[in-house]
């Protein structure tokens, strides 16, 4: 049987004798080749089309070591742009002891260059079994450059930033201070990081340099000479510490804030010794009278007691045990000025009661009193106020004693006494006069505030603040010596010298604390603040008022022209 | 049609060359540019490293503490003192000049005409 396979046709026509038909066959398997081809190099094309069209796409960054370490804070400058803290780029000695391939070789090398590296520490780092070790941070780049030369496998750098304070102690409170990490431990660094700093570097954004700066309100000028003053003050005095703070009544910023003894800021275990603590805003005082401006304030906006009202300063006043007098009594009865002036205790404690207890509790939780001064500062103390408040109590908290404040609490209710009655919280941000009414609340009457600053700018004039007069700038202000508790028991060695002033009292634009702690009674000028803390605040008005922009006058009898003017503006509404 | 769909294969074969030569030599161009991009990026870095540092040093020339105490030290030499209130005066605070007053036909010693009156 023949046997013939059937051949598929198209292989078939192969064995066609016909010479069109291989030619045809040919036809369609190139074309269908050249299609295939074709295709191909179309869908090459058109992905080049697509390629060139599509936006570039940033390239992944990969987290190195360098990236979590590098934290970068912005600069904080001042309100005309003085640098107050920065960032310096410093190089931190790191080693990876996996790498290292003889230790005792690594260690000696390094011993040349870092003899101070503690060998048992670094002997244990290198040994062990980690990737990664801190040897030394923030070097200088010399000795960065000479391990450098070195050439120990295993050792390298990273660029750290440290965070550097040109003006050294000059505002060291309000600063802060950041740990090696470059991380807010205290102050307006604090601050920062609290208000979303941590947050962004903790998503990997704040990596350089690009940061805004932070403006403060504070005017380092302003803060140079505060210091200054209150350091000169401790010295001639002979004091134990010292305030000095200057806030803008018109918008509640604070200008000034020093507290002495302080510390430099670039070596921060300075802030941890507790002398150098913060008693602007962290420490608590019974400021004696100088609680009277509050309590003076009150007695007037209460419509009870008016100026030309007189209190019985003849005979003390006696609770149980205690009896209330008056240092350098007048013994005679004296009107609510004189009253002022000359700092009567019986004065005040019967003007006191005359409103009430109640009344002065409502009054002195209305000008923040009780609670902590709401600030951006995390040093903010809270008062230490009586739980139970029998007439004795409300008698001695009217010229200051038995409530402790901080020195801040008595700035910004004296502020809002002397800008037309209105409480601003306190701020260490720029802000505008717009800005500071839309927070602002209303606590004493125009009235009261007019006549507030007849009595400070008397007490000046007249009283016991006669050497804080600034010629030429209208300083107003009321002393306070407060008697310390040594032992459970008032000391009369032992003073808290204060001046509360404000200038210039015609229209008042800044309030200016001193506190002077514990002067030495045997130098000049002893205890009392009427010589010590308006000392100070001379110097500081004399010396800030041509910066911050207050034209001088001299007027001939200030307290009559405010009174004629307050009286004027009464009569006219 | 053979010989056309030889010269479309060559065509074609000597386009894609072409464009092979073509991409590659816009990724080299593309290489050589981020390199150098990446090296400006660099440059501005440091560039901003000095300006902060210059920063840092100026403030620390420049600040209150020091400049007082430089003042202290050569007072001789400078002779400056703190400005004083009275020392301070604003503009308003000048008077105006006054009008000049018109000059009468009264003929000085051996003039022949009034002068004209200063103005």
């Amino acid at each position: 049987m023949r046997f013939s396979l059937r051949l598929p046709a198209i292989l078939r026509r192969r064995t066609d004798k016909s010479a069109r038909a291989p030619l045809e066959a040919m036809h369609g398997r190139l074309l269908l080749a050249g299609l295939v081809f074709a295709s191909v190099y179309l869908t090459i094309a058109g992905r080049l089309v697509w390629f060139g069209l599509t936006p570039d796409r940033p390239s992944v960054a990969y987290l190195t070591a360098q990236d979590s370490v590098s934290a970068a804070r912005p600069d904080i400058l001042d309100r005309n742009g003085e640098t107050l803290a920065t960032d310096i780029r410093t190089a931190s000695l790191y080693a990876e002891p996996r790498k290292i391939i003889d230790v005792d070789e690594a260690m000696e090398a390094l011993a040349t260059v870092l003899p101070e590296l503690d060998t048992d520490t670094v002997r244990r780092k290198l040994s062990s079994d980690t990737g990664f070790q801190w040897l030394k941070r923030e070097v200088t780049p010399a000795i960065r450059d000479k391990v450098h030369a070195l050439g120990i496998p295993g050792i390298g750098f990273l660029t750290e930033n440290k965070r550097f304070y040109p003006g050294g102690p000059l505002a060291a409170h309000i600063m802060g201070s950041v740990n090696i990490d470059n991380q807010g431990i205290a102050g307006i660094e604090k601050h920062i990081d609290d208000d979303g700093l941590a947050d962004l570097q903790a998503l990997g954004f704040a990596k350089n340099r690009e940061l805004e700066p932070v403006r403060l309100s504070i005017d380092a000028r302003v803060q140079h000479v505060v210091r200054d003053e209150v350091i000169r003050g401790v010295e001639t005095f002979g004091a134990k510490a010292g305030v000095g703070i200057v806030m803008d009544v018109e918008t509640g910023e604070i200008i000034a804030m020093s507290s002495i003894p302080d510390f430099d800021p670039n070596d921060p275990a300075q802030a941890l010794e507790k002398d150098n603590m913060n008693r602007a805003t962290a420490g608590v005082f019974e400021l004696g009278s100088v609680f009277k401006t509050f309590s003076t304030a009150m007695a007037l906006d209460s419509g009870k007691v008016g100026l030309n009202d007189s209190f019985d300063a003849r005979v003390p006043l006696r609770f149980g045990g205690r009896t209330i007098t008056d240092f350098h009594g007048k013994h005679r009865v004296l009107t609510v000025p004189e009253i002022f002036i000359f700092s009567s205790n019986l004065g005040t404690a019967r003007m006191a009661l005359s409103v009430g207890i109640d009344a002065e509790k409502e009054f002195l939780d209305r000008i923040g009193m009780f609670k902590r001064v709401p600030m951006e500062l995390p040093e903010s103390a809270g008062p230490i106020v009586p739980r139970h408040w029998p007439q004795v109590t409300a008698v001695t908290v009217s010229f200051g004693h038995s409530i402790s404040v901080t020195p801040m609490h008595a700035v910004v209710a004296a502020s809002a006494l002397m800008n037309g009655g209105l409480y601003i919280p306190p701020t260490f941000y720029p802000r505008t006069h717009e800005q500071a009414m839309k927070v602002a609340r209303r606590v004493v009457s125009p009235e009261t505030s007019d006549k507030m600053r007849y009595l400070f700018r008397l007490n000046v004039e007249k009283g016991s603040g006669k050497r804080a007069e600034a010629p030429g700038y209208r300083v107003g202000g009321k002393t306070g010596t407060a008697e310390k508790v040594v032992n459970g028991s008032y000391s009369g060695n032992k003073n808290l010298n204060s001046f509360l002033a404000a200038f210039p009292m015609d229209k008042p634009r800044y309030v200016v604390l001193s506190v002077v702690d514990e002067p030495d009674p045997s130098r000049a000028g002893g205890r009392t603040a009427g010589f010590t803390a308006t000392t100070v605040v001379s110097g500081i008005v004399r010396r800030i008022a041509p910066m911050l922009g207050v034209q001088p006058k001299f007027p001939p009898d200030l307290s009559a022209e405010i009174m004629a003017e307050a009286s004027a503006r009464t009569r006219a509404q | 049609m053979a010989r056309f769909i030889n010269a479309l294969g060559i065509m074609t074969v000597i386009v894609m060359i072409a464009v092979a030569a073509v991409v590659y030599a816009l990724k080299k161009n593309a290489e050589v540019a981020g390199y150098a991009v990446a090296q400006l990026a660099q440059q501005i870095d440091d560039e901003h490293e000095r300006i902060a540092t210059l920063k840092a040093e100026w403030s620390l020339l420049d600040q209150p503490a020091r400049l007082q105490a430089l003042v202290e030290h050569f007072k001789d030499k400078l002779v400056l003192s703190a400005i004083t209130a009275d020392q301070i005066g604003h503009i308003s605070e000048i008077p105006m000049a006054p009008k000049p007053a018109a000059v009468e036909a009264a003929p000085a010693e051996g003039a022949a005409a009034p002068k004209q009156p200063a103005r």
